[in-house]
């Protein structure tokens, strides 16, 4: 057994198509990490010309502006940020038209992520409508911890007025929240966009890779000599799968270290300790920082990529040439993201938490599940938190494909 | 050691037949193979691809069984497989292989031991006149050379059961005689079952044939045995080549050969009173191929 996977090893980093994918995944972990500092902008006034910085120079003096408010956010800091905009809004009416570029660079921008979440749970319980900052008391900045939860479970009983099990699963989720909340600047919302569609371009590479796997044999025409041969069937079915494996586990292994060490170094490895709900929403219900969200979105990663290649073997195994398998292949990854763009609805979600690949693609991605709504799905008479069956169901199908792959190989053309 | 096949039938869906949907490419096959080498004869379409297949465990027949020392080889498993060789009549590389490559590559799925199979290979690249392209891509050899390794795959197990379907298309004379010669040292005790459409390989080399027609076996037998019964059936005649097209719709022509001098040599099958002066000559495999294939 060992001898034929290193052989097929062997054999399979010797395919010329093979190594350019992963060459091409490589290429694009240190593209995609850094494409998100080329968004950053920074706008200064000198001599009454406006001026425009863009990249990791805008980057540095955005961090540096906002590093006085970094670490701990207090309720007085919330308070002080309050006041901020409050005094500049009485000078200049409202933050459109006249209001000079670098007071808001310098009075309104450092405390712009904080201020934001106050303005966000001070929404109405009725209507959900956020109000003005000169509508906010120094009192609510000062009780803004208290005030979260509350808002969290106005917002459920408007949005999950049905389910029950839904409003408790939040607030059991929030109550674990760990208060009060940290902040380091410099994070940027498309890096973790980006490592979300990173991800995908990743399980697309792999899984092209994986297509022809075995109905390549089938096509060539070469699967007649090597089903006759001694290890033929079931142990050649098994090694062709641990070597997809392999080799798609050390591809994500090496590109995904490649990605979070490029991008955290562009942006500051301290950004890490950030929570999520300064960034999202004050009331996203899982307890992590920045640092542990890029992890769980790469795990759930891990579980779609290995899911999706599960399911691809099992195609490949069934197909007759690789044309077929490929194209099943291409519908079988874009399916997700398609169908959250033409279809929205409970079939969608079920549908997308069975599909293998359903957490990766667009705003279908697990990422989005995390962070911007409170998606729970009924299954039976339990409910459930999406992003947690994101993860659970394409894990459970792993076992199931793999199987479905050895039987289909086995018994083809019998 | 022994081979029976059974009542063995394999039945095809095919939708573009007209009337009844199934084509029976093997039609309740009866045979006992014994050690020595066996050739597989007959026209394209007649069932022997499939037969081999089935013969391999490929392919699992419709009906009937195969027996291996009397056991079903569908419950042999493995250890049937360990047995067997099997050059297919089409056959794929994985186009990043080297010859070498490729038959390293087989060994470990037959499950050789490294060692072994390193002087295995050797002494097959020897045999095989493959030693200058062992480092080469195998995409990039002649389609004999390619068909050369083939049977070098087929050939590493050293198989008790060997089983190829038209080995020696695209040999070259040479290579063809060679081959004959790899075959017969090596059916000694062993079972070699190859199909052709060479007729003479098969007169060389087997000791026995089967005859298939339609997905049955017509006939089997020694070709001494099997050509016995169209002794008296061939003939040789010179005829002027005017007088040609008259004896074409009268004998089954098997031959004919211009000569300088304007006549025709004619070998044929008939009676001999059919032409005039024609002398008796000796039945070859291929006459009798003739005989039961005529051309429709
Ligand atoms: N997979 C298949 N599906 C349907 N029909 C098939 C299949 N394989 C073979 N056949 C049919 O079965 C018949 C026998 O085919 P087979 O390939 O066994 O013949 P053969 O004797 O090997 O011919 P040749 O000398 O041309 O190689 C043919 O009519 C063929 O069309
Ligand atoms: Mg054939």
């Amino acid at each position: 057994m060992k001898r034929l996977y290193i052989e097929e090893l062997k054999r399979v980093m010797r395919t010329k198509s093979i190594l350019l994918f992963l060459a091409a995944a490589l290429v694009l972990s240190v593209f995609m990490a850094y494409v998100p500092v080329t968004y950053e902008r920074f706008t200064y006034e000198e001599n009454g010309r406006e001026i425009t910085i863009k990249g990791r120079e805008a980057l540095a003096i955005k961090k540096e502006l906002q590093s006085p408010n970094a670490g701990e956010i207090t309720p007085e800091k919330i308070a002080a940020g309050l006041k901020s905009y409050q005094h500049n809004l009485e000078i200049y009416g409202d933050f459109y038209g006249d209001f000079p570029i670098n007071v808001h660079n310098s009075e309104i921008f450092p405390w712009s992520a904080i201020v934001r979440r106050l303005q966000e749970i001070m929404a109405d319980s009725e209507n959900g409508l956020a109000p003005d900052y000169t509508e906010i008391t120094e009192e609510n900045a000062l009780h803004f911890y208290e005030r979260c939860p509350a808002h969290l479970d106005d917002l459920m009983n408007m949005e999950q007025k049905d389910n029950p099990a839904a409003r408790e699963i939040a607030a059991e989720m929030y109550s674990k929240v760990k208060m009060p909340f940290y902040y380091y600047p410099g994070y940027n919302s498309n890096m973790a966009e980006y490592e979300g569609m990173y991800l995908f371009l990743l399980m697309f590479l792999c899984t092209m890779v994986t297509s022809p796997v075995f109905c390549c044999e089938y096509q060539t025409g070469a699967d007649d000599i090597l089903r006759s041969t001694k290890h033929g069937r079931k142990k050649l079915a098994f090694v062709k799968i641990l070597c997809t494996m392999t080799i798609s586990l050390i591809t994500f292994a090496l590109c995904m270290a490649i990605f979070t060490f490029v991008s955290n170094s562009l942006f500051g490895w301290e950004c890490r300790r950030t929570s999520l709900q300064i960034i999202y929403s004050a009331v996203s219900l899982l307890n992590v920082d920045l640092g542990g969200l890029q992890n769980l979105v790469m795990w759930a990663g891990l579980v779609s990529l290995l899911s999706s290649i599960s399911f691809v073997l099992f195609l490949s195994s069934a197909c007759k040439n690789t044309t077929l398998s490929t194209g099943l292949t291409i519908a079988f990854c874009m399916a997700p993201s398609a169908l959250y763009m033409m279809a929205g609805g409970d079939f969608t979600s079920y549908l997308r938490v069975l599909l293998p690949s359903g957490g990766l693609g667009g705003t279908n991605s697990f990422f989005y599940a995390v962070t911007s709504y409170f998606e729970f799905l009924k299954i039976g008479p339990a409910t459930f938190w999406t992003p947690w069956l994101l993860l659970a169901v394409p894990a459970l199908e792993i076992p199931v494909f793999l199987w479905l792959t050895v039987r289909t190989y086995c018994r083809r053309s019998m | 050691m022994e081979i029976t096949l059974e009542h063995v039938s394999k039945y095809f869906k095919d939708k573009a037949r007209k009337g009844s949907p199934v084509k029976k490419a093997v039609d309740d096959v009866n045979l006992h193979l014994t050690p020595g080498v066996w050739g597989l004869l007959g026209a394209n379409g007649s069932g022997k691809t499939t037969l081999m297949r089935m013969v391999c465990g490929i392919m699992k027949p419709t009906a009937g069984r195969i027996c291996y020392d009397g056991v079903d080889i569908s419950q042999l498993g493995d250890f049937y497989r360990e047995v067997i060789g099997y050059l297919p009549q089409e056959f794929g590389f994985y186009p990043e292989f080297t010859v070498q490559q490729y038959l390293e590559y087989i060994a470990a799925l037959k499950g050789i031991p490294d060692t072994q199979a390193k002087h295995k290979i050797d002494e097959l690249l020897t045999r095989l006149s493959l030693e200058d392209v062992r480092k080469k891509k195998i995409i990039k050899l002649s389609g004999g050379m390619k068909r050369r390794v083939g049977i070098g795959q087929a050939l590493l197990n050293d198989p008790e059961l060997l089983v190829l379907d038209e080995p020696t298309s695209g040999l070259d004379p040479g290579e063809r005689v060679r081959f004959r010669n790899l075959l017969s040292e090596f059916a000694q005790d062993r079972i070699v079952l190859i199909s052709t459409h060479i007729v003479p390989d098969v007169e060389y080399i087997a000791a026995r044939n089967a005859i298939m027609k339609n997905g049955t076996i017509l006939q089997t037998g020694t070709t001494q045995e099997l050509v016995s019964q169209i002794h008296g059936k061939v003939f040789q005649a010179i005829i002027p080549s005017q007088e040609l097209g008259m004896w074409e719709s009268e004998v089954q022509i098997i031959n004919l050969r211009n000569e300088e001098d304007g006549s025709v040599c004619l070998r044929y099958l008939g009676r001999p009173s059919d032409i005039p002066n024609a002398a008796p000559q000796p039945p070859c495999l291929e006459d009798l191929y003739l005989y039961l294939f005529p051309k429709s």
